[in-house]
């Protein structure tokens, strides 16, 4: 069964629900009730994803008007990380007009991947002013409530929104509070509503384990997400096509600090996280945390959980505090316990962030190395270079035996150990129109090539 | 040579007889010719072909299991040596072989070398005199000298099928393969040999078994083959020099000067040198003998050794890369190597090439399997140094395993004692046992980072029951291969005072690996 057939089913469910049985129904009447009340406040984003290789697509996601000056929050799923900023263009909203479509220009304002949304302005002038929904802070749900939330059909179905019924089956109060429910819910970055028209939440994603400890099946699953996790989000709106930055001390390879290890360093009762890798340069490093230091709780907060929460509880402690803020943490080194403040760092950038040069003569595309490179690829703080990002297939540098992820260091033998080098040695060369340009290149962890790029002027 | 005479013969009795016959009538002469050529060949060689049956112990996820497999090989001198794949009975403890006459006879490993995916094992003398039996021996040819096209036949036992014999023709006489196909377990091979490719069928337990021209002569070593019409075999000049090592030292030793190669290609106006003057130096391996002689990445290899160095096409690098392996390991080469259009000549102490493994430690009571870090794993894994712990394997459900420890994991220190190789840990371990420690930190490296593991041991237990055969995902069926012998009985601690049995990676089993042909 097609997805779209499923929800026309339930769409189709819900209207003879409400036809039929209006009086005897009153849960139908109530679903009814919610739907008119949403529907006016839901937009189509739209918006398209530049393919490095020159195609691009058109992506449709539900989105909900939030404020009185249009700004519209959606899934902050529909932007992944994975793709740069820069791919993502024309933004716009899509509305229904009496039997027609209207499409109204919109600025991406940004997202933040720890509350899961992302925001647009509309900026056509000639957009209509449309009803914002207003989200209920502190209205709760419990296990057993009927919730509503919202879907959409395509493009030939002119978007027709769908309503989805569901009932909260339990609440997940690690590593951070959900409600997951019982059957599907609508798209991610929708409105969640309770019978009486609260909104108590979106739709959110995370992960589960929906196996057993000896068969893990890990999954995204939807689930409730609480107002309170996206609430400070929606009062400081991010701008200019930023994501935010999470707080970040800059520590990796954390393990638990099992009840066992707890009493083989005489804890007690204490639970905490063991830093395996102190990343060069990060709060941590520059505060003085050391590898083996034990994280024993943060900003006076204990770390607690079970085993197999500890890490995600501590991570999340600190992703929840604000860049800057200054933290002491309780640390256990070597039998002793201490206090070392740290103020938080803003998260590095991600690879998608990362800036940038493309040449579509050579059909290649750089940016500038992160510290994910670093930590992946286990490179030391002294290696520097820019990384492959894009190969044009069968372009000229493709053809050359260059390689996605290589870390180009030399250009025809001179250091390019960051972007902004790497573009001005580039361009230099390429004003000699060089028969070949010859790269040094770093492949995998260690190993080293000379890459020949012929010039195909 | 008898042989070549009587193929010379039949050649010249055709010549004569074809004269004035028909097109029909020449053809089937050629083809009965042939079938005599054959037969004479196969004759010379097939008394000589055995069926190999392996036996040998090795770990799987840290599970000491004896499995077995079988193969071909091929008698090559009056006192029994049968020359076979590595990846047959390399690391074989317990080998059978069946003889032409359908006898079985004891065998005992001479020696093997991975890198060439080759071993030499001996037939139990007494036994064959014991039971009267007698056997013949096959002759080596010169494969230097075959050529693509000639008619050769591939003797063994495919699938344990024994006195199964293929023909075809060469294909390729120097085809080169290069890394990639690693021999189970990871062990490399294929770097420093050449390989005669040809069309003749070889198919699983035909590995080990000659590859044999129309005059009866052994010219390869049958290894690899899958489908397709693609085999291959290693060269006979090639075993020929690894046979005389193994018999005179039990091993075969080899040489790195620690750097990797790339061709020069059309690089030569780039690094100012000769269209086919070096090849360069792409990587240097941070504490081999190329760092400690001071060369750089990038710089121009041009001569080694008083030998000019030809590398502009991948082919050649195989050259070089040979000559190299084949310098005495801890001698001193001079080097001259190209930087910035300026010649310099350096001074390489060369230093012996390891393999990936080396002998396997099972610490029973944690559950764990570990071995030594050699360079070349330590080059293969980015590991930093060779110090510490190599863990192979790790048992589900006992005490390593539970606390955390995985495959890969690098054990640095047992409490606050640090590991630098297996005998501080077997040290280590022993004395946690003597005190009956029932709690052990370890503290183990993985990727950068550094890992805390606390494992609870149980010593009121006494000897673990039987650990219970886990469902795992069955094996490929494979016709020649037995299910292993004794799975799931208990583990033996190693005795005091006596290495472990040496584990294996490589397939016992004749299995010749996957043919993805490259090059």
């Amino acid at each position: 069964m097609s997805i779209r057939m499923f929800v026309m089913m339930l769409a189709g469910l819900v209207v003879a629900m409400a036809a039929a049985a209006a009086d005897a129904d009153p849960v139908g009447d109530q679903v009814r009730q919610v739907y008119d009340k949403v529907v006016p406040s839901t937009v189509i984003v739209t918006f398209y994803i530049q393919q490095e290789g020159g195609e691009r697509i058109n992506a449709h996601v539900l989105g909900t008007v939030i404020t009185d000056d249009n700004v519209i929050m959606f899934a902050s799923a529909a932007i992944p990380s994975q793709v740069a900023i820069s791919q993502f263009q024309d933004f716009g909203i899509i509305v229904n007009e009496g039997d027609d479509l209207a499409e109204y220009k919109a600025d991406y304002l940004g997202k933040d991947d720890q509350a899961q949304v992302a925001f647009l302005k509309v900026t056509d002038a000639k957009a209509p002013k449309l009803p914002a929904l207003v989200f209920d802070e502190g209205a709760e749900v419990g296990v057993g409530d009927a919730v509503v939330s919202m879907a959409n059909l395509g493009e030939p179905d002119a978007f027709t929104r769908v309503v989805q019924v569901a009932r909260v089956a339990a609440r997940i109060e690690q590593p951070v509070e959900t409600y997951l429910c019982t059957s599907g819910l609508g798209s991610p970055g929708t409105p969640v509503l309770t019978l009486d028209g609260k909104t108590v939440g979106i739709v959110g994603l995370v992960r589960l384990n929906q196996g057993t400890n000896a068969q893990p099946k890990w999954s995204l699953a939807q689930v409730v997400w609480p107002v309170e996790r996206f609430i400070e989000r929606l009062k400081n709106l991010p701008k200019g096509g930023k994501s935010v930055r999470q707080a970040w001390v800059g520590v990796h390879t954390l393990t638990p600090i099992t009840k066992e290890l707890a009493e083989y360093f005489n804890l007690g009762d204490r639970r905490g996280v063991v830093v395996g890798q102190v990343i060069e340069d990060s709060p941590a490093d520059k505060a003085g945390i050391k590898a083996e230091d034990i994280i024993l709780a943060v900003a006076g907060e204990p770390i607690s959980g079970t085993e197999g929460q500890l890490v995600e509880n501590f991570m999340n402690n600190i992703r929840q505090r604000k860049v800057g803020e200054k933290v002491p943490l309780e640390v256990w080194r070597e039998g002793k316990t201490r206090t070392v403040t740290l103020a938080l760092g803003p998260q590095p950038a991600s690879a998608a962030e990362a800036e940038r040069y493309a040449n579509t003569q050579f059909g290649l595309t750089v940016r500038e190395m992160v510290v994910g490179d670093r930590l992946a690829r286990e490179l030391p703080k002294d290696e520097t270079g820019v990384v492959v990002a894009f190969l044009k297939p069968a372009g000229w540098a493709a053809d050359g035996g260059l390689q996605g992820g290589d870390i180009i260091k030399k250009v025809q033998d001179q250091d390019t150990p960051n972007l902004a080098t790497f573009k001005k040695v580039f361009q230099a060369e390429l004003k000699k129109k060089p028969a070949e340009v010859v790269l040094f290149v770093l492949r995998g962890k260690k190993d080293t090539h000379v890459v020949r790029i012929e010039a195909r002027w | 040579m008898r042989t070549s005479v009587l193929v010379a013969l039949a050649v010249a009795a055709t010549a004569v007889g074809v004269v004035g016959c028909s097109e029909a009538e020449r053809a089937r002469q050629v083809y009965t010719d042939l079938e005599t050529a054959i037969k004479i060949a196969r004759d010379q060689v097939y008394p000589a072909t055995v069926r190999v049956d392996a036996r040998r112990e090795e770990y799987v996820d840290g599970k000491k299991r004896r499995t077995g497999g079988n193969g071909s090989g091929v008698i090559f001198d009056e006192e029994g040596h049968i020359l076979t794949n590595f990846h047959v009975a390399g690391r074989a403890d317990e080998l059978t072989v069946v003889l032409f006459s359908k006898e079985r006879v004891k065998a005992r490993l001479v020696g093997g070398d991975p890198w060439t995916d080759l071993a030499v094992i001996q037939i139990d003398l007494d036994e064959v005199k014991e039971k009267g039996l007698s056997f013949r021996h096959a002759t080596f040819g010169d494969s230097d000298a075959i050529q693509e096209g000639e008619s050769v036949l591939a003797i063994g036992s495919p699938f344990g099928l024994s006195r199964s014999i293929s023909s075809g023709i060469i294909s390729c006489s120097d085809r080169i393969l290069g890394s990639g196909m690693p021999l189970p377990g990871g062990l490399e091979t294929g770097l420093f040999n050449t390989w005669l490719q040809t069309d003749a069928a070889i198919n699983p337990g035909n590995s080990g078994g000659p590859l044999v021209d129309l005059r009866g002569h052994v010219v390869g070593i049958n290894t690899r083959g899958g489908g397709n019409d693609l085999s291959f075999a290693v060269p006979i000049n090639v075993a020929k020099d690894v046979v005389r090592q193994i018999l005179e030292n039990g091993k075969v030793t080899r040489s790195t000067i620690g750097l990797a190669l790339q061709p020069l290609q059309d690089l030569e106006t780039f690094f100012d040198v000769g269209k086919t003057e070096g090849a360069i130096i792409s990587s240097v391996e941070p504490v081999g003998p190329a760092a400690k002689a001071g060369i750089l990445p990038q710089d121009i290899l041009i001569e080694y050794d008083g030998e000019q160095v030809m590398g502009r096409y991948p082919e050649q690098l195989f050259y070089l890369r040979r000559r190299v392996s084949q310098t005495p390991a801890g001698a001193q080469v001079e080097a001259k190597i190209k930087r910035a259009g300026e010649v310099r000549t350096v001074t390489l102490v060369t230093e012996e090439l390891t393999t990936v493994r080396s002998e396997e430690e099972n610490l029973d009571k944690w559950g764990l399997v570990g071995q030594d870090i050699t360079e070349r794993l330590a080059q293969k894994e980015k590991l930093p140094d060779t110090r510490g712990v190599y863990v192979t394997g790790v048992r589900r459900g006992e005490p390593a395993q539970e606390a955390g420890v995985e495959d890969r994991d690098v054990i640095l220190s047992v409490g606050t004692k640090e590991i630098t190789n297996i005998e501080d840990l077997r040290r280590e371990y022993k004395a946690t046992l003597a005190a009956k420690q029932e709690r052990v930190l370890l503290k183990v490296r993985r990727g950068q980072g550094v890992v805390p593991v606390l494992m609870k041991i149980d010593y009121a237990k006494g000897r673990k029951p039987a650990p219970q055969p886990r469902p795992k995902p069955k094996p490929e069926p494979s016709a020649e291969e037995p299910a292993p012998e004794k799975e799931g009985a208990p583990e033996k601690e190693p005795e005091a005072g006596k290495p472990p049995e040496p584990s294996d990676d490589s397939g016992a089993a004749g299995e010749p690996q996957a043919s993805a042909a490259r090059g």
